[in-house]
């Protein structure tokens, strides 16, 4: 087709972001999605999260909700740390610093605190969401002081003095009076965002309520980040990064920009900070708050998702939060997040060095391959009576009979005796057997056979993964019911399926098409569909 | 010529180049025992003194172990509190093994499965050993190696029977395989292989002689020496050794070019090792358990309760700890080992030639993947000594797989003292250290301060003179 040129190179790169093109307008739907009260269902994802909660693989509306919440604060916390560290190279060890500080002033901010009543007292307390402003406002002048301290110092120097300060800021706190900081306790909530709980309205409104000022303040933040990074000043940060003492030669004000860059990241950590305090799942501040799991937790989602671009801060905190909070949460023993961070960060060093949005094409393919083929895997089989036989029952085999004719019987016999053996090799749906799920209920509309097609081809495409996925599951439950000796309830053992269908989804995906090429490559010498030689 | 010695991290001729600091130096330690000996009673101002020495001395090994890998292989080692961690928690686990109950009451698979694990895995590894000593030694060396264990076992054996009425096979084992080891780290290490066998052998048959002449020591300490307790742990200093080696050749190799990526993965390295010790099972009587997150405590190398006394008048009465003084010998060994090492052997003159400048090291034929891990080692190890030693006592309330972390940042701060990557620096930091602390602690006023005192001295230290007492400024290019 002849394209204009313009809507050529539109199209291009509309084509370049599809992958953040969906996630924004996933983000924006999930109400719909969720079919949250007074929200309307959208055909074919919500079945699919219907389907999802009803084989235990996906939480209650409220939990997801504020998962979605949570990994979102930790996005813009995320992105704030790129805006500092991988833009501009000041690698700061210590972000929860303006995380924990922010907090605790957004609380006093809020409420008649005696220690700021004195310079403020006509204004206070302050409305919540002018509190929290005004708090990650004090973060970013805090951050000028550590920026103007901190030009001095280089590299790792920078973040070592950084790793200390949120521990000096902790220690001092919780040493401090009780009516202030609520010492080593914290307080609890002052000023909540959302609206007050009255008897009559459900949990769900007030976490759709959180969920959907967050998602404000997360395109906010995320915007005003990108616009400055993208911009002429980003170009500056990226020359710092690189090498200071050319990009001062060239009379770039050194000092200036790396105030700027720490204050701006500063201003947005706290941002995020507040709005963890106000979390409807924590609802508190203490001096956990500064503790550097925070600080290096969110060091591991950016290393994952691609230092200096603040959408790979994004992308990682989303993916790693869903992955503690919602898969491993109920696995884990506690206190072994970092078992998970800690492999995570090794292995995306050693294979994606340069992060998951920076991936090779191939990378990303894999990815997004074993999110769906352990989606459709581990919905579709956890069906009433093992493998898939739901569908048969109501829709395959009654036609077969309707028809009735020798065909007709023959097929659906052998596939009844090819679904009811590896229905029996489905050890996973043994241990499920005992819940009884229902599974697309209601007469045949448009809606369900859509869905029921879209799933089956999903099905059919990742059918060839079947020695991987057998492997998976004799592997699975040799880990879990073996080795670990964990009785786990039926919510959780669908998580650990889905995760393990997710990692042999995306190793299938990425080794299987080299493996062919191999082959070709040895059998043939060329490319059939290229018709030259091309090595790797 | 003058460039070049400034320029190497590892200099001693400071005592030429800095009067001013040495002077220094003199007051700060002067006016310390001064501040002792002037507010306390004579007694309890000795008895500071030595409790600062040894302190100082457990510093200066951590602050070695630390500054060893910065100044040679230009690495911040964040991962060293969860060597520490991983050094205790062998110990621990080795120590129980040794009085493993071979008939162990095995319920369930998962107790049956460790068992075999335990006694199958030594039984693959020795032919293994075997087969690879062989190839690479000569008959006679061969033969000397071999015997070294042999004789250090049996003759462990056959005294334990004769003078203490009971037999372990599992110690005699562990004694004979520490043995081995020691041998085969020195051979890592490069020393003439002539020499590793002959110093291997010497060690076992010097073994069974420890064990003849242990009765006289009763009256010194109390007990026979704890030659079990020894060897193992020069296992497990030797596990925590190889371990980091294997980290730095496996994971920083790969990033070595970014030192922010070096910082980041040796801090998760840090987090999974003190991850990964709570998933480990050791046997305890009738079973097997998991670490976990409680806290346990390290039997010590000598019993807690021991204080020797002594009295120089009847006014003056000094008690001292007899563990404490026993580590504080261990940790002045480890440090002179050290020295010996880095000044006096082949190795060690490579590994200077490294921290000195890496390229044209390698341009002579220096492996300088191979020098950076055995510094990692080495460094590594003498975090090691330091856990098994001292973990015991100075750890005791918080005995747990995060109390690693405690002992990063004191080893941070005192090398921020002392100057980055500069090893005499570092003691003399420790030292510095030592005293503050014990000084400001002896203080029933200042005494919750001291826990804040190593952040504000990096941060001080970071903000007026970041290349600390004794290190070099870096040279802008």
């Amino acid at each position: 087709m002849d394209w204009p040129e313009l809507l050529e190179d539109f199209w291009q790169e509309l084509k370049d972001r599809s992958y953040y093109i969906i996630g924004i307008v996933i983000l924006l739907l999930i109400p719909f999605i969720l079919s949250v009260q007074g929200f309307q269902r959208i055909p074919i994802l919500s079945d699919i999260y219907t389907i999802g909660r009803s084989t235990n693989l996906f939480p209650s509306n409220i939990l997801f909700l504020m998962f979605l919440s949570l990994s979102l604060i930790w996005a813009i916390f995320a992105a704030s740390w790129d805006f500092l560290s991988g833009y501009t190279g000041q690698v700061s060890f210590g972000h929860a610093i303006f995380w924990g500080l922010s907090a605790y002033f957004s609380y006093w901010f809020a409420s008649k605190s005696s220690f700021l009543i004195e310079f403020l007292e006509p204004i206070l307390p302050l409305e919540p969401i002018i509190a929290i402003f005004f708090a990650a406002l004090v973060s970013a002048i805090l951050a000028m002081i550590i920026g103007i301290v901190a030009l001095r110092l280089k590299g790792p120097y920078l973040a070592l003095v950084t790793m200390i300060l949120p521990i000096i800021a902790s220690q001092l706190i919780g040493q401090g009076e009780l009516e202030v900081s609520g010492g080593e306790y914290g307080l609890s909530l002052i000023g909540s965002l959302i609206s007050e709980r009255t008897p009559g309205t459900p949990m769900e409104a007030y976490v759709l309520e959180f969920y959907i000022i967050t998602l404000i303040m997360f395109f906010i933040s995320i915007g005003i980040m990108m616009l400055i990074a993208f911009s002429r000043i980003g170009l500056v940060f990226k020359s710092i990064r690189e090498d200071e003492d050319a990009a001062e030669s060239l009379g770039i004000n050194l000092p200036f920009y790396k105030i700027f860059a720490f204050s701006i990241s500063a201003f947005f950590a706290g941002l995020a900070g507040c709005m963890y305090a106000q979390h409807p799942m924590f609802h508190v501040v203490n001096t956990d708050f500064f503790s550097s799991v925070f600080s290096f937790t969110v060091i591991i989602y950016v290393v994952l998702g691609g230092a200096g671009s603040i959408t790979g801060g994004v992308v990682g905190a989303i993916l790693m939060t869903f992955l503690l909070e919602l898969i491993l949460r109920e696995f884990l023993p506690p206190g072994l997040d970092f078992l998970v961070l800690g492999l995570v960060l090794i292995i995306s060093l050693r294979y994606l060095p340069f992060g998951l949005t920076r991936g090779t094409k191939e990378q990303k393919r894999a990815f997004i391959f074993g999110i769906i083929f352990a989606l459709a895997w581990s919905i579709l089989p956890s069906t009433k009576n093992g493998f898939g036989v739901g569908f048969l029952s109501k829709y395959i085999l009654p036609a077969t009979e309707q028809v009735n004719n020798l065909l007709g019987q023959l097929i659906s016999v052998v596939i009844e005796a090819i679904y009811t053996f590896i229905g029996k090799i489905d050890m996973f749906g043994m241990i499920l057997g005992g819940n009884d799920v229902t599974y697309l209920g209601g007469p045949l509309s448009v809606d369900n056979i859509i869905l029921f097609i879209f799933l089956f081809v999903l099905f059919i495409i990742t059918i060839p993964a079947g020695i991987v996925f057998l492997l998976g599951e004799i592997l699975g439950l040799f880990l879990l019911e073996g080795i670990m000796g964990l009785s786990l309830e039926a919510a959780t053992l669908m998580r650990a399926k889905f995760l393990i269908y997710c990692v042999t989804g995306v190793f299938y995906a990425y080794y299987l098409p080299k493996i062919f090429k191999k082959i070709r490559l040895r059998y043939w010498g060329i490319y059939p569909s290229v018709g030259r030689y091309e090595p790797d | 010529m003058e460039n070049q010695s400034k320029k190497s991290l590892i200099n001693l001729t400071f005592f030429q180049e800095e009067k001013k600091l040495i002077i220094g130096l003199i007051i700060f330690f002067v006016t310390c025992l001064m501040l002792i000996f002037i507010t306390k009673d004579i007694s309890t101002a000795i008895q500071l003194t030595v409790s600062s020495l040894i302190l100082g001395s457990l510093y200066s090994v951590l602050a070695l172990g630390f500054s060893l890998v910065l100044g040679i292989a230009k690495q911040f080692k964040l991962s060293l509190g969860g060597y520490y961690v991983v050094a205790a928690y062998t110990m621990f686990f080795l120590l129980k093994t040794v009085k493993l109950n071979p008939t162990l009451n095995t319920n369930n698979d998962m107790d049956k499965f460790f068992l075999l694990m335990l006694i199958f895995l030594p039984i693959i590894f020795i032919p293994i050993i075997l087969i690879y000593l062989k190839k690479k030694f000569d008959r006679k060396d061969f033969f000397l190696i071999i015997l070294s264990p042999i004789i250090s076992g049996g003759g462990f054996i056959l005294l334990d029977t004769f003078i203490n009425n009971r037999t372990n096979i599992v110690e005699a084992f562990y004694i004979g395989l520490a043995v081995t080891i020691i041998g085969l780290v020195g051979w890592f290490l490069e020393f003439p292989k002539r020499k590793v066998a002959i110093g291997t052998f010497f060690i076992g048959v010097i073994i069974p002689l420890i064990m003849l002449i242990s009765p006289l020591t009763r009256p010194l300490i109390g007990q026979d020496i704890p030659v079990v307790y020894l060897a193992l742990m020069i296992l497990a200093v030797t596990f925590t050794g190889c371990l980091a080696m294997l980290s730095d050749r496996y994971l920083i190799e790969r990033v070595r070019k970014s030192v922010i990526n070096v910082l980041i993965v040796t801090f998760a390295v840090a987090l999974l090792l003190q991850s990964v010790v709570q998933l480990v099972y050791y046997p305890e009587t009738n079973k097997f358990i998991i670490f976990g997150v409680e806290i346990r405590s390290l039997p010590s190398l000598l019993p807690l309760g021991n204080f020797t006394v002594i009295r120089i008048t009847d006014e003056i009465v000094i008690r001292l700890q007899d563990l404490q003084v026993i580590s504080m010998i261990f940790c002045i060994l480890a440090v002179l080992l050290l020295y010996i090492f880095i000044w006096h052997t082949k190795m060690g003159r490579a590994l200077r030639a490294v921290s000195q400048d890496d390229e044209a090291a390698a341009l002579v034929g220096i492996n300088i993947q191979k020098s950076t891990a055995i510094v990692s080692g080495i460094g590594m190890a003498l975090i090691g000594i330091a856990a098994v030693l001292t973990s015991p006592y100075s750890a005791r309330p918080y005995w747990s797989p995060f109390m690693g972390w405690s002992v990063l940042i004191m080893a941070i701060a005192i090398v921020t003292l002392g100057g980055m990557g500069s090893l005499p620096g570092s003691v003399i930091a420790a030292f510095i250290f030592s005293f503050t602390e014990v000084i400001i602690s002896s203080d029933p006023n200042l005494s919750s301060l001291s826990a804040l005192i190593p952040f504000f001295v990096v941060l001080l230290v970071m903000i007026i003179k970041p290349e600390g007492l004794l290190g070099i400024e870096e040279e802008t290019e």
